[in-house]
């Protein structure tokens, strides 16, 4: 046969953008076909170059974060071309995360523990397991509710303790009484009389196929898998140009927000009553703030918003760290969850000292990483004060660090994108088509920043990398697994850099701890911290939303004077019009 | 037809949980029936293109990175001189959305467009397999769509790959597993009902059971708002599928019991084309469920429990997984797509095609096991349109041209062993092109413009 070849490539450059998760950009346009748009950007190389190196006379150079010398950014370079929404979100049915899922099926039955049945791993958007849009019932979760459901039932010790029946009661009745008390638990709200009778047409359906108690078994197979109980509603009623939420959809979002799970009885007593105004919101929030399960909440919080819920499938070349072993994952990870404990309950709660305290927690595993005599530690956790030249808060955990970079090396593109994103709320477009995006290798004889910026004298790459790479070259100081190196293949780390296009902390800095203490300064990243926790809160994204950032600017600046403290930013965000109110349109 | 129809219903019953394991059964009750070989479509993907050779073409060549698939060269059609401009401009989650739907907002991917015209022949209308889509975070919640990192499409909505073999299995083929504790027996004392009986009531009770949840979904549908609908309606069609799947004991045809065996005819058997549940190896590394993976798309396709599937291998940018099994450690398969163009490390460039020949290798173990399976007068391979096919072009974000090819001779509508020149025309085209070998003729699939017809692929 005739082997038709493709067409002559024909070079194509797009806008000016460019990012790259794990890659430094290239001098070289990469070839290729496409004709729609446009002729090369100026200054950068035709296609069909594919394999030339750049040539540093016409190639202007990025321009190096230097200090005292602002870099210059190309105006509206990185901004997302979102049109940005106001108003309240729409009403939307959540469905709940898998660990929302079981900690209900316990609560509800006073579960010690559930059968190990798998649930489908949640999709994943944004960093976050919980956000609405992404969460659906496939074929597959829908078999594995109705397994795991079918199995709970099952095992229930004895149903006639669940639902009592005196001789003398008739069994439907007492049907129909379980089914409204178990009902109201599991739906979060009362049964409707239709509803109600739902249930008790399955157990007498059951009746005369077995008996009293496996008719009681089924009501709970049902409830534990129906859409009542598995997507939290928040869809609100029509109230003037808006929707308000009612006292039991916001029961829920309150307690799946700081308890992880179904609302407790208090809380559905509350709703009941109808006193959730609100002043009454915050009386809950502060009680459930007050209960162990609200340390995981904020622990998933803190995990998702820093990439760290991955940690333990994450892997790094054994021939570079041969060190890393599955214990020294879990130590590291271990260390982020005592310091944000430590820091946000039994410290001063401050998004400041989040992102700033010298003070974490060492063991002898995670010790020798971070250059702490072992001495008498153990495998046990103990306080351990850190040096201020090395260490700062979250960011320049080891935690963090090894999470953002590459699995041979640290990655200043990956991290310097990580605070660009995360820390200041700042998306970036991805790099357009036919840049030529490489890799940083691995190179014996340079450190990062010489390979780096050998790789980026692109006038096409700058217009992203002079937001990205001075703020990742900043944490050059730390290696691919978060150890503090003050040489790299024997030279000294330069670990200057410069934060451009923020809105208080514009400038030169050098090493890790002087950018945390700039970020724990800035008002641009408590915002976004803010923005974060809604995102995590709602099950949305907010960074869109300019009805979102006034929310999180109004919360941030009234916490400002103690330094952001994060138990009562939950609180305020359980305040704000975002948590109760959705846009009219049905 | 109506012999057909009947035919079809037994297959289904006898398809059902507990009763498949217990009897093996074979798909040549298509040759018994004397109906011609359903046709089957099957979409595979795997991530961030192909290396691009000297000549600035990306490597499709049988002695280059398709050399696995050498030996199926005479069954194969690469499609050269497709363009992506649904993709322009896209990075590797953009590539991925529009692969087979055609475009960045498109509702329904090419699979779920045939599936809704044939779907219901089969156990299964559609499966979505996967085997390490879930990697890489990013910022496409905001601008790109939320999880643009699946491929199929339903409503909007991307359909979540079964990426768990243990899952899948019991899905397809019931729980191995000894059934949970018995309900109690009646207390009224006696002897506890026959099989038969609390086969009857084991159905009545699942039935009621999704009775109950569909018009639960159904009240909730009716008061959620338009942007609610599509996941109620995915919801509604797992419901629909998990009551396929129930054996009514009193209907005609249907096995006796739940535990099957006696009464039960068997089927003939036509050597060498065994449809069995396949022997899982239970780990979770990517090599083993990659290879229980395509054990399962080979059954579900071979006992005819669906004919409409898609296989996605990984998802592009994907910053977890390295490939130690190739000796490769020092990057994940994103920096692998990008670095493989990088002039000065030419290792990298290596490394990438190593991976990418991995991943031909695994698609040519599922495309042998068909060709391997006679099908009627042929094999299962000629009875399906296989489409090969990738997210970008290579790492770079670049879409152009487009890299694909079909398998097999989709019962007679291809004429593998050769390339086939797109014009320069748009890939939605090549998506109407497995519709239409599957029956399914549409007009246009994705963004408005960018589909001018079928390539006659025959």
């Amino acid at each position: 046969m005739h082997d038709r070849r493709f067409s002559k490539p024909v070079p194509q450059v797009g806008a000016i953008l460019l990012l790259s998760l794990a890659a430094s950009c290239s001098t070289n346009i990469g070839s290729g076909s496409g004709s729609r748009s446009g002729s090369p950007a100026p200054g950068v190389k035709a296609p069909g170059s594919t394999s030339t190196n750049p040539d540093p006379a016409t190639t202007p150079t990025l321009p190096e974060a230097v200090p005292g010398t602002p870099v210059v950014t190309p105006p509206g370079a990185m901004q997302i071309p979102v049109t940005p929404a106001t108003g309240p979100a729409r009403g939307v049915l959540r469905l709940l995360t898998n660990a929302e899922y079981r900690s209900t099926v316990q609560d509800l039955l006073g579960l010690e523990a559930l059968p190990a049945d798998p649930l489908q791993l949640e999709s994943r958007s944004d960093g976050y397991n919980n956000f609405s849009d992404a969460l659906t019932v496939s074929p597959t979760l829908s078999g594995q509710y109705a397994a795991l459901a079918k199995r709970v039932a099952q095992e229930i010790p004895d149903p006639t303790a669940l639902a009592p029946c005196t001789p003398a009661s008739a069994p439907t009745d007492c049907a129909l009484s379980f089914a409204r008390d178990f009902g109201k638990r599991a739906f979060r709200r009362p049964l409707t009389d239709a509803e109600a009778q739902a249930a008790v047409a399955l157990f007498s359906g059951e009746l005369p196929r077995t008996n009293y108690a496996a008719g009681i078994r089924l009501i709970v197979q049902a409830f534990l898998q129906s859409p009542y109980l598995l997507y939290r509603f928040e869809l609100g009623t029509p109230a003037g140009p808006t929707r308000l939420l009612s006292p039991f959809e916001v029961a829920t979002e309150l307690s799946y927000m700081l308890s992880g799970s179904t609302p407790d009885t208090e809380l559905l007593a509350a709703a009941e009553a109808n006193s959730l105004s609100p002043t009454l919101v915050e009386v809950q929030a502060r009680r459930l703030l007050a209960t162990p399960r609200a340390r995981d909440s904020v622990l998933s919080l803190m995990q998702q918003w820093l990439h760290l819920q991955g940690i333990n499938s994450l892997s790094k070349d054994p021939a570079v760290y041969p060190e890393l072993t599955p214990e020294l994952w879990s130590a590291m990870a271990e260390e982020t969850t005592r310091f944000v404990n430590a820091v946000v309950w039994d410290g001063d709660g401050s998004l400041r000292s989040l992102m700033s305290s010298q003070d974490s927690f060492m063991n002898a595993t995670l010790a020798p990483l971070y250059g702490v005599p072992v001495g008498k530690l153990g495998a046990d956790f103990m306080p351990q004060r850190l040096p201020l030249a090395e260490r700062a808060g979250l960011l320049t955990q080891a935690s963090v660090m090894a999470v953002h970079a590459k699995p041979n090396e640290s990655n200043p593109i990956t991290r310097g994108k990580f605070v660009r994103e995360r820390l200041l709320c700042q998306p970036l477009l991805p790099p357009p088509p036919n840049l030529m995006v490489q890799p940083l290798k691995a190179d014996p004889t340079r450190t990062a920043r010489e390979r780096f910026v050998a790789h980026s004298s692109n006038p096409a790459c700058a217009g992203c990398h002079t937001l990205i790479d001075p703020l990742g070259l900043g944490l050059e100081n730390y290696d691919g697994i978060g150890r503090f190196r003050s040489r790299e293949n024997g030279k000294p780390v330069d670990a200057t850099g410069n934060f451009a296009s923020t809105r208080d902390i514009d400038g030169p800095f050098a090493g890790g701890v002087a950018m945390a203490q700039k970020l724990a300064a800035s008002t641009e990243a408590a915002d976004c911290f803010a923005l974060e926790a809604m995102q995590w809160t709602f099950g949305r994204a907010t960074l869109g939303s300019t009805t979102d950032r006034a929310i999180a600017t109004s919360i941030t600046t009234k916490l400002a004077p103690n330094g952001v403290n994060v138990r009562e930013l939950l609180v305020e965000i359980t305040k704000s019009d975002a948590f109760t109110q959705r846009s009219a349109q049905p | 037809m109506s012999k057909h129809f009947l035919k079809r219903r037994s297959l289904i019953h006898q398809l059902g949980a507990a009763a498949f394991l217990a009897t093996p059964i074979f798909r040549s009750v298509f040759a018994e029936a004397q109906v011609a070989s359903p046709r089957r479509l099957i979409i595979i993907s795997f991530p961030g293109g192909l290396a691009i050779t000297a000549n600035d073409l990306p490597d499709l060549s049988f002695t280059g990175t398709l050399a696995p698939l050498a030996p199926l060269q005479s069954d194969i059609i690469r499609i050269m001189e497709t363009s992506r401009p649904s993709a322009t401009g896209e990075g590797h989650s953009g590539g991925m959305r529009t692969l087979i739907t055609g475009g960045r907002s498109a509702p329904d991917s090419i699979d779920q467009l045939v599936a809704q015209q044939i779907g219901s022949a089969t156990r299964f209308s559609s499966l979505q397999l996967g085997v390490f889509t879930d990697a890489g975070e990013g910022m496409e919640g905001l601008f790109q769509g939320l999880i643009a990192r699946r491929i199929a499409y339903s409503n909007g909505l991307p359909l979540t790959p079964d990426q768990d073999p243990k899952a899948l299995f019991t899905r397809l083929f019931g729980s191995a597993a000894p059934s949970p504790a018995p309900l109690p027996a009646p207390t009224t004392g006696g002897t506890p009902p026959p099989a038969n009986t609390q086969a009857l009531a084991a159905y009545q009770r699942d039935k009621s059971l999704l009775d109950y949840l569909t018009a639960q979904l159904g009240a909730i549908k009716s008061i959620a708002g338009t942007g609610e609908q599509a996941k109620l309606d995915q919801h509604l069609t797992a419901l629909r599928e998990m009551e396929k799947g129930l054996m009514d004991p009193s209907m005609p045809g249907a096995p006796p019991t739940m535990t099957g065996g006696s009464g039960t005819p068997p089927l003939p058997v036509m050597p060498g084309a065994g449809c069995t549940p396949p022997t899982l190896s239970g780990a979770m590394d990517m090599p083993k469920v990659g290879a229980d993976m395509n054990q399962l798309a080979y059954q579900a396709i071979n006992c005819d429990l669906t004919r409409v599937l898609t296989f996605q291998w990984m998802s592009s940018g994907d910053q977890i997984q390295r490939f130690p099994w190739l000796g490769i450690n020092s990057s994940h398969h994103h920096g692998l797509e990008h670095g493989s163009m990088d002039p000065d490390d030419p290792s990298v460039k290596v490394a990438f095609t190593k991976c990418q020949t991995w991943f031909m290798e695994q698609i040519g173990v599922l495309l042998q096991a068909l060709k391997n399976t006679p099908d009627g007068a042929s094999n299962l391979l000629d009875s399906s349109a296989v489409l090969v096919s990738t997210d970008m072009t290579y790492g770079d974000h670049q879409m152009e041209p487009h890299v694909a090819f079909t398998a097999g001779k989709a019962g007679g509508a291809f004429r593998p062993g050769r390339d086939y020149s797109g014009g320069g025309k748009a890939h939605n085209n090549l998506l109407l092109t497995m519709a239409k070998a599957m029956g399914v003729n549409l007009t246009s699939i994705g963004d408005p413009g960018m589909s001018t017809g079928a390539f006659d692929l025959s």
